[in-house]
C-alpha cells in the first residue's frame, strides 16, 4: 500500500492553476467537526484549510476514517460544520438553513455517489429529471432538454425508458453521472465513484470525468484508490481530520504500520 | 408435531419481544372479532336457535287468505276444515290473543288473554310448573293456566293455586295450572298472559266469514313446508267452504319463529354484514402490520433458508405467529363480546327474544374458527413474502446500485385502500340511517305531543252494551276535563303512532256520485275534544261536539288528505257520503275538514280519514262493538307534573271506571320518541361500526406511510441530497397518503351505489344514493386520511439526509 501511495503527488503534474489563474469557487478556513457519541467526543475534522478554483479538479484521498467523506458533505451542504469558515461562490454557506442548503445543493452541487443512489421505482429519464423538478420555475420542455443533454453527455440517452436494475453497475453510474449534470451546477462531489464498479468500468467513469473537466467542470473527488486518484490535477491528502502533505501522510501511514 | 409445538414456543417468544406489534394487532383483531362475535350471538339467538318448544322448527303459523281476508285470521269453520283435511301436520291449534282486564285479589289488572283449543300445550310440547295444562273436557268449562308472572304478580306465587277462580273479561275460570316462567306464548308478546280455553259464541262456531282465530299448526316428521303447502294448496282448491272468491283464495304457512322475529330479520343480518365489514378491515390492518414487520426479518428468513429452512418450514412458521397472534385477539374478542352482549340485553330487551341472548357453544366454535381464518389470512401475505426471500439475500452485500420498495408498498396501499373504500361503505350506511332519522324528526305529524300522556282501558266484560261503556267513558272525559291541571281529554280509537289501533276502513259512495269501489276511507270513533286535545288544526267548518249523538243528524269530520284528494279545489263541507264499512250507516255529512296526521309511524303519511263522534254510532253495530267496546283509548293534555297526572287519571278512572283495568299510561311524547327506537339503533349502531372502521382505517393509512417512511428513509435522504425541501419532502407523502385514501374513495363510492339498494327499505326522506350524504363522508375519510399521513410524512421531512444515506 505504501508503494501505491507514493506513485501519486500533486506535484508531479503541472497544476493548471500555476499557468491560468482562476477565481476560487470554494473556500475554506479552519473548519472543524466534532461528533458526539454518548460521552465519546470524536473529531472527525480538526482545522481544514482548503481552496478549490473555479474548473478544477480535485481528489481527496487518505485511509479509511480520516474524515474525506466528512469533508465532502459538509462541501456538499449535506452536513454543516462544527466550526470555520465555508465560502461557496464567494458566499458564507456554514450558516445556512435547511431550506437555504437545499436551494444551494439543488442549483450549485452535483453529487455522484459511491453507491449511484438512483431511485428504483424511477426510469433513467426520471432520475436524471429528479433534481430538476425540484427547481422552482423551470418548464417541463426546459427539463426535459436538459435530461436528454445530459444522457447523451454519458452516452446513455438509448437506455432512458430502462430502468436502474435493467443497468449494469458501469452504466448506472453514468446515469449518476448525468443526473449530477442536469442541473449545470457548479461543482461535481463524486464520492467514490469508482467504489463499486470493476476496473474497467471504474476506468470509462473517470475518463468521463475527465472528460468533463476538460469541458470547464469544477469536480472534487473522494477515493481512496491512487490509480484513480491520478487524474484529478490536483491531490489533498487527508489523515486525522487534516490536510497534510504527501510526505507527511506516507510517514503517518508508516507510524500506523509500525 | 415437535415442529408445530417450537413454532409456537417461538411465535410466543416473538411475540413477547414485540410487545408493541402485538398488542396494538391484538386489540386491533379484538374489535374486529368482538363485533362479530356479539352479532353472530345476537343473530343466532334471536333468528336461528329454535324456540323452547318441542321441535320447534316443525311449528307454522297456517292459513287461508283472499281478497276479502288478506289477513292472518281464520273462521273457526275454516279451522275446522283444516283441521279434519290436512294430513300434513300433525295438530293444528287455535288461538286468539287480545288483552283484557282479569279481577285479580289486588284489584284490575291488564294480562293478555290468550285464548286457545285444548291441544294446545300438549302441540307445543310443553309441561306445567304447577297442576296440569289443557285436556279435551276443558273446552267445554272455564279453564285457565296462569303464566308465571301472572301468578306471582297477582296470585303471591301461590302454590295452592289449582282450582281457585280468576275472573276474566268478567267471566270466572278454573285455575288448573301455571307454566314455568321460560313459557311464553305468543313468544315477544307479554310475560303476564293467561291461556283460557276458546269460547265461542254461536255466530263464531257457524259463519265462514267471522275470521278471528289464528291456527298454529305442527308438521309431523318427515314432511316439508313445501308438500305441506301443496297439499293445504289442493284442500283449498277442491273445497268450495274454503274457496268461496275462487282465484284469489290461497293457502299459506310460514314458520312459527318468523312470525316472531321476521321484522327483525333484514336489520340483525345487515348489522353482521357491518360487522364483518369490520373484521375484514381489522384483518387488512393486521395483514399490513404484519407485512411492515415482515420487512424487517428478511434477514432472519433467508438465514433461515441458507441453514436448510424448507419454504413449508418458513411459511408453517410464519402462519403459527399469525395464527397465535389472532387467537390472542380472540380471546381478548369474546371478552368484548360479553360485554357487548351484556349491554345489547340490558338496553334493548323489549325486542322479541333479547333476553336469551347468549354466548353459547356454536357461536364461540364460530368465533374460534373465524379466530383461525383471521390468522391465516393475515399471515399469508407476509408469509409468502418471507417464504420467497432468497437464502443468498442475506449473505449479500445490500445497498449498492438502485433502491426499489416499490412492490411491497403497493401491496400494502391496496389493502389500505381496500380498507377505506369498505370504511367509506360503513359511514355511508351510518349517514343514511342519520339522514333517515333527521328526516323523520322533521315530518311534520300534524299534532302536538308535547304536555300529552296517553292510556288505555280494558273492560272486564267483552259483551258490555256498548252504550254502558260509552256512557262510562263519557264520565270519565268529563271528570277528567274538570280536574284542576287538565286542560282536555278526549277518546279516540285510532291514534297516530300507538301500539293499538282498532282499523275499520273500506270504501264509501258520495251521495249524488257514481259509486267508485277505489275510494277508500279509514274511520276513527272520537270524543269531541279530540281534536283540542292533540291540537289537529280544524281548517274548514267545525269539528264534532257533544251534540253530534244518535238523535241528532250523522256528520263527519274528514281530514285533508281526504278533502284534497275527493273535492281538489273544492269545499267538501255539506257533501255526503254512505259508508260501507258496514251495510245499514246513515249517510254522514261533511261538517268540518281537519289537518292531517301521520298514521301508526312517522314514516306513514296519513290516507283519507273520516271521523266519527263515538256517541253517533250505531249502539248495536259491530263497528261499534269493534271500535268501542273491545277497548277504550283516551288522550289527555295537561300541564302537570307526570306523576300528580297520572295519580289524577288513576283516581279518575278508579271513580268512573272501576272495573276497567288502566294499561300503557305514558307521556305521549316519548311514545312518539320510542317509534323512531329501531331506527335510532340501526343509526347508532351503523355510526359505531363506521366510527370504529374510520379509526382502523386511519390506523392502516398512518401504519402503512410509517412503513413506507422507514423502507423509504434512503431515498429520501438521496432526494434531499438532491436539493428536495423538507416541504418538498413533507408535501409528496402527504400526496401518497391522501393517493390511497382517493383509491380506496372511489371503490368504497362504487361499492356503496350497489349496496345502498339494500338500504332502501331502512331509509325515509333520502335516495339511497344521496349525493350529499356520499361527499360529506367523503370529506371526512379525506380529511382523517389526511391527519393520519401528517405524522409519518413529518417524520420523513425530518430525516437527516447524511444520516439517511449513509442508513445502507
Amino acid at each position: 500500500m505504501a508503494t501505491t501511495y507514493s506513485s501519486i503527488s500533486t506535484t508531479e503534474r503541472e497544476p493548471i492553476m500555476a499557468q491560468t489563474p482562476r477565481e476560487n469557487l470554494i473556500d475554506i478556513e479552519g473548519l472543524t467537526k466534532v461528533f458526539y457519541t454518548d460521552e465519546i467526543e470524536t473529531h472527525a475534522l480538526s482545522g481544514i484549510h482548503l481552496s478549490i478554483a473555479r474548473g478544477e479538479y480535485v481528489a481527496m484521498s487518505g485511509p479509511s476514517g480520516c474524515g474525506k467523506s466528512t469533508l465532502l458533505s459538509i462541501i456538499g451542504l449535506l452536513d454543516t460544520p462544527s466550526g470555520g469558515k465555508y465560502q461557496l461562490n464567494g458566499k458564507p454557506v456554514e450558516n445556512l438553513n435547511f431550506a437555504e442548503r437545499s436551494r444551494i445543493r439543488n442549483q450549485e452541487i452535483g453529487f455522484i455517489f459511491q453507491s449511484f443512489n438512483l431511485i428504483g421505482d424511477l426510469t433513467v429519464y426520471e432520475n436524471v429529471e429528479l433534481p430538476l423538478t425540484y427547481r422552482p420555475g423551470m418548464t417541463a420542455p426546459e427539463r426535459k432538454r436538459r435530461v436528454q443533454e445530459s444522457l447523451e453527455r454519458v452516452a446513455m440517452a438509448h437506455r432512458m425508458r430502462h430502468y436502474p436494475s435493467q443497468l449494469s453497475g458501469g452504466q448506472q453510474q453514468r446515469v449518476a453521472v448525468a443526473r449530477a449534470l442536469a442541473g449545470s451546477p457548479s461543482i461535481l462531489l463524486a464520492d467514490e465513484p469508482t467504489g463499486n464498479l470493476d476496473s474497467r468500468n471504474g476506468e470509462a467513469v473517470m475518463e468521463l470525468l475527465e472528460a468533463l473537466h476538460s469541458d470547464g467542470a469544477t469536480i472534487c473527488m473522494v477515493t481512496h484508490d491512487p490509480r484513480f486518484a491520478k487524474h484529478a490535477e490536483r491531490e489533498v491528502h487527508l489523515f486525522d481530520g487534516k490536510v497534510v502533505s504527501e510526505e507527511e501522510l506516507r510517514k503517518q501511514m508508516a507510524e500506523v504500520r509500525l | 408435531m415437535q415442529n408445530l409445538v417450537q413454532d409456537i414456543r417461538y411465535a410466543l417468544r416473538q411475540l413477547r419481544k414485540a410487545p408493541g406489534f402485538a398488542i396494538t394487532s391484538a386489540l386491533t383483531l379484538a374489535l374486529g372479532l368482538g363485533a362479530t362475535t356479539a352479532m353472530l350471538a345476537v343473530v343466532e339467538s334471536v333468528l336461528v336457535r329454535p324456540l323452547a318448544f318441542k321441535n320447534a322448527g316443525q311449528l307454522m303459523l297456517v292459513g287461508v287468505s283472499d281478497s276479502a281476508n288478506p289477513g292472518q285470521e281464520l273462521s273457526w269453520p275454516n279451522y275446522l276444515s283444516l283441521k279434519h283435511d290436512l294430513p300434513a301436520f300433525a295438530d293444528l291449534v287455535a288461538y286468539t290473543e287480545l288483552p283484557t282486564a282479569a279481577s285479580t285479589p289486588d284489584g284490575n289488572d291488564v294480562v293478555l288473554d290468550v285464548e286457545t283449543t285444548a291441544n294446545f300445550f300438549d302441540a307445543l310440547g310443553v309441561k306445567p310448573a304447577l297442576g296440569r295444562t289443557f285436556i279435551a273436557a276443558d273446552e267445554n268449562n272455564n279453564a285457565a293456566v296462569l303464566s308465571d308472572e301472572f301468578w306471582r304478580k297477582n296470585m303471591h306465587a301461590d302454590r295452592s293455586v289449582i282450582g281457585h277462580s280468576v275472573k276474566i273479561r268478567d267471566r270466572l275460570y278454573t285455575v288448573v295450572g301455571v307454566m314455568p316462567a321460560s313459557f311464553q306464548f305468543p313468544v315477544g308478546i307479554s310475560d303476564q298472559s293467561v291461556w283460557t280455553t276458546i269460547a265461542l259464541t254461536d255466530n263464531a262456531k257457524t259463519s265462514r266469514g267471522f275470521s278471528f282465530i289464528q291456527v298454529l299448526g305442527r308438521l309431523k316428521p318427515g314432511v316439508t313446508q313445501a308438500s305441506a303447502t301443496a297439499q293445504g294448496e289442493a284442500l283449498v282448491r277442491g273445497s268450495h267452504d274454503l274457496n268461496a272468491d275462487n282465484a284469489s283464495t290461497h293457502f299459506w304457512l310460514f314458520p312459527y319463529l318468523n312470525t316472531v322475529v321476521g321484522d327483525q330479520r333484514p336489520a340483525l343480518l345487515a348489522m353482521l354484514a357491518g360487522c364483518f365489514i369490520l373484521l375484514l378491515i381489522a384483518c387488512v390492518n393486521i395483514a399490513n402490520l404484519q407485512i411492515a414487520r415482515a420487512t424487517s426479518r428478511d434477514g432472519e428468513m433467508s438465514l433461515r433458508s441458507a441453514l436448510g429452512a424448507s419454504r413449508a418450514r418458513i411459511l408453517q412458521q410464519i402462519l403459527v405467529e399469525s395464527v397465535m397472534l389472532s387467537l390472542l385477539g380472540g380471546g381478548l374478542g369474546l371478552g368484548l363480546a360479553a360485554v357487548i352482549l351484556r349491554f345489547i340485553r340490558r338496553t334493548y330487551s323489549g325486542y322479541p327474544r333479547f333476553q336469551e341472548i347468549a354466548l353459547d357453544l356454536p357461536t364461540f366454535t364460530v368465533c374460534f374458527v373465524i379466530a383461525i381464518l383471521c390468522g391465516v389470512a393475515a399471515g399469508l401475505a407476509p408469509a409468502i413474502r418471507l417464504m420467497k426471500t432468497a437464502p443468498s439475500a442475506s449473505l449479500q452485500q445490500s445497498g449498492a446500485g438502485s433502491y426499489s420498495v416499490t412492490r411491497r408498498s403497493k401491496l400494502t396501499s391496496v389493502l389500505v385502500a381496500g380498507e377505506v373504500a369498505l370504511t367509506f361503505a360503513l359511514l355511508v350506511a351510518g349517514g343514511l340511517f342519520f339522514r333517515t332519522l333527521k328526516s323523520l324528526e322533521h315530518v311534520p305529524l300534524g299534532f302536538d305531543s308535547h304536555n300529552v300522556s296517553t292510556f288505555l282501558l280494558w273492560p272486564q266484560s267483552g259483551n258490555a252494551p256498548v252504550g254502558a261503556q260509552e256512557d262510562t267513558y263519557d264520565q270519565l272525559i268529563q271528570r277528567l276535563q274538570h280536574t284542576p291541571g287538565i286542560q282536555s281529554a278526549g277518546l279516540v280509537t285510532s291514534l297516530p303512532i300507538s301500539n293499538f289501533t282498532m282499523h275499520v276502513n273500506g270504501s264509501f259512495k258520495m251521495v249524488g256520485r257514481p259509486e267508485n269501489k277505489q275510494d277508500r276511507i279509514e274511520y276513527a270513533a272520537v270524543s269531541p275534544d279530540y281534536f283540542k286535545t292533540m291540537s289537529i288544526p280544524i281548517i274548514r267548518g267545525r269539528g264534532l261536539t257533544r251534540e253530534d249523538t244518535l238523535a241528532a243528524a250523522p256528520v263527519i269530520v274528514v281530514n285533508e288528505t281526504f278533502a284534497n284528494r275527493y273535492f281538489p279545489g273544492k269545499n267538501p263541507i255539506g257533501q255526503q257520503f254512505l259508508a260501507d264499512p258496514e251495510p245499514g250507516l246513515p249517510a254522514f255529512t261533511i261538517v268540518g275538514v281537519v289537518g292531517t296526521t301521520v298514521e301508526s309511524q312517522v314514516s306513514n303519511p296519513g290516507g283519507p280519514f273520516g271521523f266519527i263522534s263515538y256517541r253517533q254510532l250505531p249502539l248495536t253495530s259491530p263497528m261499534s262493538h269493534f271500535m268501542i267496546g273491545i277497548a277504550g283509548q283516551f288522550a289527555v293534555r295537561s300541564s302537570l307534573p307526570q306523576a300528580s297526572l297520572e295519580r289524577a287519571i288513576r283516581e279518575a278512572v278508579k271513580q268512573e271506571a272501576p272495573t276497567y283495568a288502566i294499561d300503557h299510561l305514558e307521556q305521549y311524547e316519548q311514545s312518539v320518541n320510542d317509534s323512531l327506537k329501531t331506527r335510532k339503533l340501526a343509526l347508532n349502531l351503523a355510526m359505531s361500526f363506521g366510527m370504529l372502521a374510520l379509526v382502523l382505517a386511519a390506523v392502516g393509512v398512518q401504519g402503512v406511510l410509517a412503513y413506507v417512511v422507514s423502507q423509504r428513509v434512503r431515498e429520501i435522504g438521496i432526494r434531499m441530497a438532491l436539493g428536495a425541501t423538507r416541504q418538498q419532502v413533507l408535501q409528496r407523502f402527504l400526496r401518497q397518503g391522501v393517493a390511497m385514501a382517493l383509491y380506496g374513495l372511489a371503490a368504497g363510492w362504487v361499492v356503496s351505489l350497489i349496496a345502498a339498494r339494500w338500504l332502501k327499505s331502512f331509509l325515509y326522506g333520502v335516495p339511497a344514493h344521496d349525493f350529499i350524504t356520499f361527499v360529506v363522508v367523503g370529506i371526512i375519510i379525506l380529511t382523517v386520511a389526511l391527519l393520519a399521513t401528517l405524522l409519518p410524512a413529518r417524520r420523513a421531512a425530518s430525516i437527516d439526509p447524511m444520516q439517511a444515506l449513509r442508513s445502507e
